[in-house]
C-alpha cells in the first residue's frame, strides 16, 4: 500500500476514536451531578463491596453484622479460612481454567469469524446479501432455551476425535468436551451487527485506494477495516466475554466430567442444606474478579465504543 | 509438492495409529468391565466422603462383578443433566434419584425396575418410605428417609403455657391456633411462625403443604388410578385447607415473603415457631447458640390425623445400562448398615434400617431425633406415586402462592385442577408403555 493510502486511514482512525473523548469534553458536570453519581456508584458497589469482605469473614459474624454498617467493612475476625475450604470443597482452579479456556477460545474465534461474516456482507458485491444478513439477525429473535435440545441432539450426531493411551480414535457425539462449550456460540448474530454497523462507518475510499494499490478483500479486512474497528471489537468482546463466563444451562446439558465445568455450575455445589455464606462469598469473589479485569483492561475502548455509536446515532 | 505428501504421511499415520489402537482398545474395554455411578452430592462433602468409601471398597472387593466409577453433580441442577443424558443418550448405569420423581423417570424410561433378589429382600428390611415404586415395582432404594416437622423452644412454650406436642398426642388444630395467637401477643416477632412460603420455587409447597392438605381431608390428585384431581384438590376439604392458609397471612402469624434459609432465621430466633424439614437439624447445630433448647414436634391433627411426607434420594438402575447385573450388586453392596448410618448421621436424615438407627446415637431410644423416626414409621403419606407429580408440585405452588396472596380460592383451585387433568389427558393417562412393561417382563 502507499503512503496516500495510510495516511487516509491514519486519519480516520483518529476522527472514529475522538467521537468520544469530544463527547466527553463536551460534558460538564456541577457540584448535583457528581453527588449524584457517586450515591449510584455506591448504589453499584455496595453488593460487590459486601461480598468481597464477607469472603473474609467466618458465617457466625456474616450474620452478626447483617443489618448494619459492619458488613461492608473488613472488621472483626478477618482470614482466608473460606478461600481455603473453597478450593478443598470445589477443584475451583480446574473451574476457573476452564471457563478461561472456554471464554478465550470462544471469544477470539468470534472476533474473527463474525466480523469477517460482517465484512463480507458490508464490502463484497453478492447477490441477496441482504437476505444473508436477515437470515443472520432473526437468529437474534430465537431464545436459546427453544433451540436447546436441538442443538443437544445434533452435537450427539457429530463426529468426534478423541486420544487415549492407544492412539486417536474415532467416536460420534460431542457431549463431555471442552469444545462442545466452545463452537457453537464462537457465530454470533449479534457481534456480526454490530460489526457491519461499525464498518458502515468506515469510509469505502479506503478499499478503493487499497484496491488501487494491489491489495486483495483479505488484505483490505486485515490491515485496514480492522485495526480501525478497535471500539467496536472492544464492545464485541464484552458482550461476548459476560455470556460465555456465565453459561451455566448448556454445560448443565453437556458436560458430565467434573474436570470439565466451569466456573458457574460450580457456584451450585455450596447451595447445600446447610449454606456456609462465607464460602459462597470466597467463590463469588473469585469467579467475578476475571470479569471486572475484563472490563478494567477494555474499559476505553468501551466507553468509546459507546460514545461513537452515540455520535452516529 | 513437499506439503502435500507431508499431509498424506500426517494422515496416513493418524489413520494408522487409530487402527491399531482399536484392538487394543476393544481388548481393554471388554477387560474393564467399568459402569459409572452419578451421585448428586457434589459439595455435599459429609455424604460424599462415604458414597467415595463405599466405591473404594467395593472396587477394592474379591467379589465386586464391575469397577465403579464415580461422577459427581451438585443436587440443585442435577436433574437437568440426566434428563440431557437421556435426551443424548449417555445416561450412566447407575443413578440418583429423588423419591417423587421415581414415577416419571420410570415412565420416561429413565430407569429400570430392580430384579435381583437379594437387592430386593435387601429392601424389604428398610423403612417402607426408603424405597421408590411405580406400578408395583420397585425402582429405587435410599439409605435414608427424611421428613418434617415443627421446631420451638422449650422455654418459649413454658413461657407462654404452651405444651410440647408429642407422637402420640400432636396439637389439635384448635391448639395450634391458640399457640399461634400467644407467640403472636407475645410481641417478640413481627411474624411467628415461618413455614417456607416464599419457596415457591422448590418443591416445598407440595413436599411440605401437601401432608397439611391430607390432614384436613383433601389431596393432590385421586390416588385410585391417579387420573384425576377433581373432588380432592377443589373440593370442600382442600378449600377448608386454602382458608386455613390464608388466615394465616392475614392474622400476620406468617409472611407470604418469608426467609430464604428458614432454619437460619429460626436459629436467629427470627421466628417462633418454625415448621421444615428435619434437615433444618444441621443449622441449628452449626448457628443456634441455645440448641439444646429447640425442641421437634409432629405436625398438627388438622382432623385425619398428623401426616408427614416421606421419600429421599434414592439410587436407582438406568434403563440402557449395560451390565445390569453388576450395577445391582453394586447397589445392594452400598445399602449396608455400616454406610447407611454414617451417611444418614452427615445429612442428618433417619437412617433406612434398624440396625444403622442403632448406631447413629441421634436416631437411636432417647435420642434428639428420634421422634422423626416415629414419624417416619406412623405418619408418613408418600408423595402421589405418579409420573404427573412434578406437574402436580409446580401447580399447587402456583396455586396455594396465589391464594395466600388473596385470589379467589375456589376458582384458583378449581383452575389447578383442570390444568393438572388436562396435563395427565394429554400424557394419555401416564400409562407405562408396552415396550417397557414387555422389557420389565422380561428381566423378571
Amino acid at each position: 500500500m502507499t503512503d496516500s493510502t495510510h495516511a487516509i486511514a491514519d486519519v480516520t482512525k483518529h476522527d472514529v476514536r475522538s467521537r468520544g473523548k469530544r463527547q466527553a469534553r463536551n460534558g460538564h458536570v456541577g457540584l448535583g451531578g457528581w453527588i449524584v453519581r457517586i450515591l449510584f456508584a455506591c448504589l453499584f458497589a455496595f453488593p460487590l463491596l459486601f461480598m468481597v469482605v464477607s469472603s473474609f469473614k467466618p458465617d457466625d459474624q456474616i450474620m452478626s453484622d447483617i443489618g448494619s454498617w459492619k458488613a461492608f467493612l473488613p472488621v472483626g475476625q478477618m482470614s482466608f479460612y473460606n478461600y481455603e475450604q473453597v478450593f478443598e470443597r470445589v477443584p475451583a482452579a480446574t473451574f476457573l481454567m476452564n471457563s478461561v479456556i472456554i471464554t478465550v477460545v470462544t471469544v477470539v474465534l468470534g472476533v474473527i469469524i463474525n466480523s469477517m461474516a460482517a465484512f463480507a456482507i458490508s464490502r463484497l458485491r453478492v447477490r441477496g446479501k441482504q437476505i444473508i444478513f436477515m437470515f443472520i439477525l432473526a437468529t437474534l429473535m430465537v431464545p436459546f432455551e427453544t433451540y436447546a435440545i436441538p442443538l443437544l441432539w445434533w452435537v450427539n450426531q457429530l463426529p468426534n476425535v478423541a486420544f487415549d493411551q492407544f492412539g486417536i480414535y474415532f467416536t460420534q457425539g460431542w457431549v463431555d468436551t471442552l469444545h462442545v462449550q466452545i463452537v457453537p456460540f464462537i457465530a454470533n448474530a449479534f457481534s456480526v451487527y454490530l460489526y457491519m454497523q461499525y464498518f458502515e462507518s468506515i469510509p469505502r475510499d479506503l478499499d478503493e485506494a487499497a484496491r488501487v494499490d494491489g491489495a486483495g478483500w483479505f488484505r483490505i479486512y486485515s490491515r485496514i477495516v480492522m485495526p480501525l474497528s478497535g471500539p467496536a471489537t472492544a464492545t464485541v468482546v464484552i458482550l461476548s466475554f459476560l455470556p460465555m463466563w456465565n453459561q451455566y444451562v448448556w454445560p448443565l446439558m453437556v458436560v458430565q466430567s467434573e474436570n470439565l465445568r466451569p466456573v458457574m455450575v460450580g457456584v451450585q455445589y455450596f447451595k447445600q442444606m446447610t449454606t456456609s455464606w462465607g464460602q459462597i462469598m470466597a467463590y463469588s469473589s473469585l469467579i467475578t474478579v476475571p470479569i471486572i479485569l475484563v472490563f478494567v483492561i477494555f474499559q476505553k475502548q468501551f466507553v468509546n465504543s459507546v460514545a461513537s455509536s452515540g455520535v452516529k446515532g | 509438492m513437499l506439503v502435500r505428501a507431508a499431509t498424506g504421511l500426517v494422515i496416513l499415520g493418524i489413520v494408522a495409529m487409530s487402527g491399531c489402537g482399536e484392538a487394543a482398545r476393544a481388548a481393554a474395554s471388554a477387560n474393564a468391565d467399568e459402569i459409572t455411578v452419578w451421585s448428586h452430592l457434589a459439595g455435599n462433602d459429609g455424604e460424599l466422603a462415604v458414597v467415595k468409601q463405599i466405591v473404594k471398597d467395593y472396587n477394592a472387593s474379591p467379589d465386586k462383578k464391575a469397577t465403579i466409577k464415580l461422577e459427581t453433580f451438585p443436587q440443585a441442577s442435577y436433574n437437568t443433566s440426566v434428563i440431557s443424558a437421556a435426551t443424548g443418550g449417555s445416561l450412566p448405569c447407575v443413578v440418583d434419584v429423588d423419591q417423587p420423581n421415581v414415577p416419571y423417570w420410570a415412565w420416561a424410561n429413565i430407569i429400570t425396575p430392580f430384579t435381583e433378589k437379594q437387592l430386593l429382600a435387601r429392601g424389604d428390611q428398610l423403612l417402607p418410605s426408603s424405597s421408590g415404586k411405580w406400578n408395583g415395582k420397585v425402582y429405587g432404594f435410599s439409605n435414608y428417609d427424611a421428613t418434617v416437622g415443627l421446631f420451638a423452644r422449650r422455654s418459649v412454650l413454658k413461657k407462654l403455657g404452651i405444651r410440647v406436642a408429642t407422637i402420640d398426642r400432636p396439637w389439635s388444630k384448635s391448639e395450634m391456633e391458640d399457640a399461634l395467637a400467644k407467640l403472636k401477643d407475645s410481641g417478640e416477632w413481627r411474624y411467628p411462625f415461618e413455614m417456607g412460603t416464599a419457596d415457591t420455587t422448590s418443591e416445598w409447597y407440595a413436599y411440605g403443604f401437601g401432608p397439611i392438605l391430607q390432614s384436613f381431608g383433601g389431596d393432590l390428585i385421586n390416588r385410585n388410578g391417579y387420573q384425576s384431581a377433581d373432588g380432592e384438590l377443589n373440593g370442600k376439604k382442600a378449600v377448608e385447607f386454602s382458608q386455613w392458609m390464608r388466615n394465616l397471612v392475614q392474622q400476620g402469624y406468617i409472611t407470604t415473603k418469608g426467609a430464604s434459609d428458614t432454619g437460619l432465621d429460626f436459629a436467629n430466633n427470627k421466628s417462633g415457631l418454625l415448621y421444615g424439614g428435619m434437615w433444618v437439624w444441621s443449622t441449628f447445630q452449626k448457628y443456634a447458640k441455645d440448641i439444646d433448647d429447640i425442641v421437634a414436634m409432629p405436625m398438627t391433627d388438622f382432623g385425619q390425623g398428623s401426616i408427614s411426607p416421606g421419600g429421599s434420594w434414592e439410587i436407582a438402575l438406568s434403563k440402557t445400562c449395560a451390565n445390569k447385573a453388576a450395577a445391582q450388586d453394586y447397589i445392594r453392596f452400598s445399602l449396608q448398615d455400616k454406610y447407611m448410618a454414617p451417611i444418614s448421621k452427615a445429612g442428618m436424615n433417619i437412617p433406612a434400617s434398624q440396625a444403622a438407627r442403632e448406631m447413629v446415637p441421634e436416631f437411636s431410644a432417647g435420642g434428639v431425633m428420634e421422634i422423626f423416626v416415629e414419624i417416619s414409621k406412623r405418619n408418613v403419606k408418600m408423595r402421589p406415586e405418579t409420573p404427573a407429580y412434578s406437574f402436580i408440585s409446580v401447580e399447587f405452588a402456583k396455586t396455594m402462592n396465589d391464594i395466600i396472596n388473596g385470589a379467589d380460592i375456589q376458582a384458583s383451585l378449581d383452575k389447578a385442577v383442570n390444568h393438572i387433568d388436562g396435563n395427565i389427558k394429554g400424557a394419555d393417562g401416564y400409562q407405562a408403555s408396552t415396550d417397557a412393561t414387555a422389557e420389565d417382563k422380561d428381566q423378571s
